[in-house]
C-alpha cells in the first residue's frame, strides 16, 4: 500500500484541545482562548452550507483541527458506505485537520444505522474485518487515521483477544494510530469488571496519537454500580490518574477534554483543558528528565 | 459462536424490539445480567435519536410536549429507522408519518408544521450563495426577459398549508411560554422558507407569488410562469417582493443557461 | 414535449415593465454587513459519541415498546382555537 502519511500531518503540538459546541462558537471566535486544538463530530458537517460551516471555518483559521467520526461503523459486516467515506473526504480536504479519528465499534446492519457505537467480539474474525475497513478508509482519505478504544456495557463470551491487544495488532496491520480514551477505559473496566491500570499499562502506547478525557455519568443497578459514558460532567479523579499513567507510558500527546451533554459555559470546559495541560507539562518535564 | 455478520443481524433485530434470545446467549453476564447490558444500547438508540428529532422539530415538540412528542419518536424510529449515519439527513419522512400514523390526529396541523420545521432544518444546510441581486436582473436585455429562467435560490422551499401554520410554529417555539392562542380557522397559507445569508428566514407569500416562484423553480421561462401564476398576480409587485426575500439564485457568471 | 398545447405567456411588454419596477422597487437587499461576526442561529450538531445517561434506567423490553397511548397535554387545545371541522383545500 502506498503508505498512508503519518496521523498528525501537520504535526499537532502535545497540548490539551476541547471539543467544538455550537453554543460556544461566539465566545471561541471573540475571544480566542489558548488551545492547543478544537475536535469536531465529522457528520455535524456534512451538510453543504450553512452557520455550521461557517463556524468551523472561522475557528479553523485560528485552530488547529481534529475530525472526530462516529458513523464509520469501522466494525461493521456491512460494506463501509461509500458516500459517507466521499463526504469525509470532502472535510478533510476542505479543512486539513491534524487528525481524523474514528471508533472501534459498529453502528449498524442490513442498511439500518442505531446511532450508536455498538460492541464488537473480540476475535481474529473481527480484527480481520475491522483491518480491512482501515485500509480502506486510509486509501480514500490519503492518511492514517486514529481508531479510538470503545466505552464497552457488554462483553461477548466468544472474545479471544484483550482489547489493547486487539488494538495493538490493528495499528501494526493497518499503519493507523490509536486514540486512548481513558474515561472509556475507567468506564468499561468498571462495567465489564477488569483492572483499568494493567488495561493502560497493555495499551501499545507507541501508537497513541491523541488522548480523550470526559465525565461519566455513575448509575445503580440491584447493588451494583453501570457507568455511562455521557460526556456530562467533570473529569473524574481516577480518569485523571488513569491520564497521568498513560502520559508516563506515551509520552506528552494532544489531549481532548470532550463535554457533549448539558454543555456548560466555555469557562469550565476551559478550566478542565488547564487541567489537562498542568499535567501534559508534568509529563513533557518527566520526558525531559 | 455466531459468525460476525449473523451477531449484527440479531443484535440489530434486538435493539429494535425482536428476538433476543440469540443475542444474549452470547454476552456475558458478570454479575449484570445480559439483558440490562443489551437494554442500553436498546434505550440509547431511542433515547439519542429522539433528541436528534427533537432538535430538528422543536416547535413540533414545544407544542405537544416532550412526552407526546417522545412517543411520537420512538414510533417513528421504529417504522423508519435512520438509513445513514449522518443524521443532519434524518426527519425527512416525520412529516407524512404524523399523517399516516394517525398519532397527529388530534392536532391536525401537527404535520404541516412538522413540514415547516424539516424545510426550515433543509435551508439552514443548504448550500451558501448570494442571492441574485436586483441590479443582475435590471442589467438583462428586455428583449430577454420574456424567455430568462429564474431559478430559485438552494436553501429556498415553499410550504402550502390550509392552517396558519406560521403561527402554530411560532407558538410551539415559544412552548410554555406562550401564553396566547391560535385561531386555526384564519385560513391557510403560503411560507417561502429561505437562507439568503446565515439565518433562516419564514415569510409569507401571497399564493400568486408563490405560484409564480413554484413555475420558476419547475424552470419555466419568467413569462410562461408569470402567466402560470395566474390573473391574481401582479407580477411587479411578486418579483419585487421574491427579490427582496432573496428567493432567487445569482446568475452562473459563465454559465448564461438562464438566458434564451 | 406536449403536443396540441399552447402555451400562455405574459406579452413580453409586461414582463419588461414588471421587471424594471421590480427592480427599482426591491433596491439593495440588506447587505450582510455583519456576517463575519454572525454565526446564525445556535443549533447543536446531531451526531456525537456520548451514551444517553438515561439509557440505563431500568427501562425493560416491555416498557420500550409498549404502545402506550400517551394523551396530548392540555395546553394544546388552549393554544389553539378553531380547526374542528376538515379544513377546506385551498385552491
Amino acid at each position: 500500500m502506498a503508505g498512508p502519511r503519518a496521523p498528525s500531518d501537520p504535526p499537532l503540538a502535545p497540548r490539551a484541545g476541547i471539543g467544538l459546541k455550537a453554543a460556544h462558537v461566539r465566545e471561541v471566535v471573540a475571544a480566542r482562548p489558548d488551545l492547543g486544538f478544537f475536535e469536531v463530530h465529522t457528520e455535524n458537517y456534512m451538510g453543504d452550507g450553512g452557520p455550521a460551516h461557517h463556524s468551523l471555518e472561522a475557528v479553523r483559521r485560528d485552530y488547529a483541527l481534529s475530525l472526530h467520526g462516529v458513523a464509520l461503523s469501522l466494525g461493521g459486516a456491512d460494506p463501509l458506505d461509500g458516500e459517507h467515506l466521499r463526504a469525509t473526504r470532502r472535510l478533510v480536504d476542505r479543512y486539513q485537520p491534524a487528525l481524523v479519528s474514528e471508533h472501534l465499534a459498529w453502528s449498524g446492519a442490513g442498511g439500518v444505522y442505531a446511532n450508536d457505537l455498538l460492541p464488537l467480539p473480540l476475535t481474529e474474525e473481527a480484527l480481520d474485518l475491522v483491518c480491512a475497513h482501515v485500509d480502506r478508509v486510509q486509501e480514500a482519505l490519503g492518511r492514517a487515521i486514529l481508531v479510538e478504544n470503545p466505552s464497552s456495557y457488554l462483553r461477548f463470551t466468544h472474545s479471544t483477544l484483550a482489547e489493547p491487544e486487539f488494538l495493538a495488532a490493528l495499528a501494526a496491520r493497518t499503519g493507523c494510530g490509536l486514540l486512548l480514551d481513558v474515561n472509556n477505559v475507567h468506564v468499561s473496566a468498571a462495567n465489564l469488571g477488569f483492572d483499568p491500570v494493567a488495561y493502560i499499562d497493555a495499551f501499545p502506547a507507541a501508537a497513541v496519537g491523541e488522548i480523550h478525557l470526559a465525565g461519566h455519568h455513575v448509575n445503580e443497578f440491584r447493588g451494583r454500580q453501570i457507568l455511562i459514558d455521557d460526556h456530562g460532567s467533570a473529569v473524574g479523579a481516577p480518569v485523571w490518574n488513569l491520564f497521568r499513567r498513560a502520559l508516563a507510558r506515551t509520552g506528552p500527546v494532544p489531549a481532548l477534554v470532550e463535554w457533549d451533554t448539558d454543555v456548560p459555559p466555555l469557562a469550565v470546559l476551559l478550566d478542565e483543558a488547564a487541567k489537562a495541560e498542568t499535567i501534559l507539562a508534568e509529563a513533557r518535564r518527566a520526558c525531559a528528565a | 459462536m455466531p459468525a460476525l455478520p449473523d451477531l449484527q443481524h440479531s443484535f440489530m433485530a434486538a435493539l429494535r424490539g425482536g428476538a433476543e434470545d440469540a443475542v444474549l446467549a452470547a454476552i456475558a453476564g458478570d454479575g449484570i445480567p445480559a439483558a440490562e447490558r443489551l437494554a442500553i444500547h436498546r434505550n440509547n438508540m431511542v433515547l439519542t435519536l429522539t433528541d436528534s428529532l427533537a432538535g430538528v422539530f422543536p416547535a413540533v415538540r414545544g407544542l405537544v410536549g416532550a412526552d407526546f412528542f417522545a412517543a411520537c419518536a420512538a414510533a417513528f424510529i421504529a417504522a423508519h429507522p435512520p438509513r445513514s449515519g449522518t443524521l443532519i439527513r434524518y426527519g425527512d419522512r416525520f412529516a407524512p408519518f404524523l399523517d399516516r400514523s394517525g398519532m397527529a390526529a388530534p392536532v391536525p396541523c401537527l404535520s404541516d408544521l412538522a413540514r415547516l420545521e424539516w424545510a426550515w432544518h433543509q435551508a439552514f444546510h443548504a448550500a451558501d450563495a448570494a442571492p441574485l441581486a436586483p441590479a443582475d436582473l435590471g442589467a438583462i436585455d428586455p428583449g430577454d426577459l420574456p424567455a430568462l429562467v429564474l431559478r430559485p435560490h438552494p436553501s429556498a422551499r415553499l410550504l402550502s398549508s390550509p392552517w396558519p401554520v406560521d403561527a402554530v410554529w411560532a407558538a410551539g417555539l415559544a412552548g410554555d411560554a406562550f401564553d396566547g392562542t391560535v385561531d386555526l380557522d384564519a385560513g391557510g397559507v403560503d411560507l417561502l422558507v429561505v437562507r439568503p445569508a446565515l439565518e433562516v428566514e419564514v415569510r409569507r407569500l401571497d399564493p400568486a407569488a408563490a405560484a409564480l416562484l413554484a413555475a420558476c423553480a419547475a424552470g419555466r421561462p419568467l413569462a410562461e410562469a408569470a402567466a402560470t401564476a395566474g390573473t391574481g398576480l401582479d407580477l411587479a409587485a411578486a418579483l419585487a417582493g421574491l427579490l427582496a426575500a432573496g428567493a432567487f439564485a445569482p446568475f452562473h457568471p459563465t454559465n448564461q443557461e438562464h438566458l434564451p | 414535449m406536449k403536443a396540441n398545447t399552447l402555451k400562455s405567456t405574459l406579452p413580453a411588454v409586461m414582463v419588461a415593465s414588471a421587471v424594471a419596477m421590480a427592480v427599482a422597487a426591491a433596491g439593495t437587499p440588506a447587505k450582510a454587513a455583519d456576517k463575519e461576526k454572525c454565526y446564525g442561529v445556535v443549533k447543536a450538531g446531531k451526531n456525537d459519541c456520548a451514551t444517553a445517561n438515561s439509557s440505563c434506567a431500568g427501562t425493560s423490553k416491555a416498557d420500550g415498546q409498549k404502545d402506550a397511548f400517551i394523551a396530548l397535554p392540555k395546553g394544546v387545545c388552549e393554544k389553539l382555537v378553531g380547526g374542528s371541522l376538515k379544513p377546506m383545500k385551498k385552491g
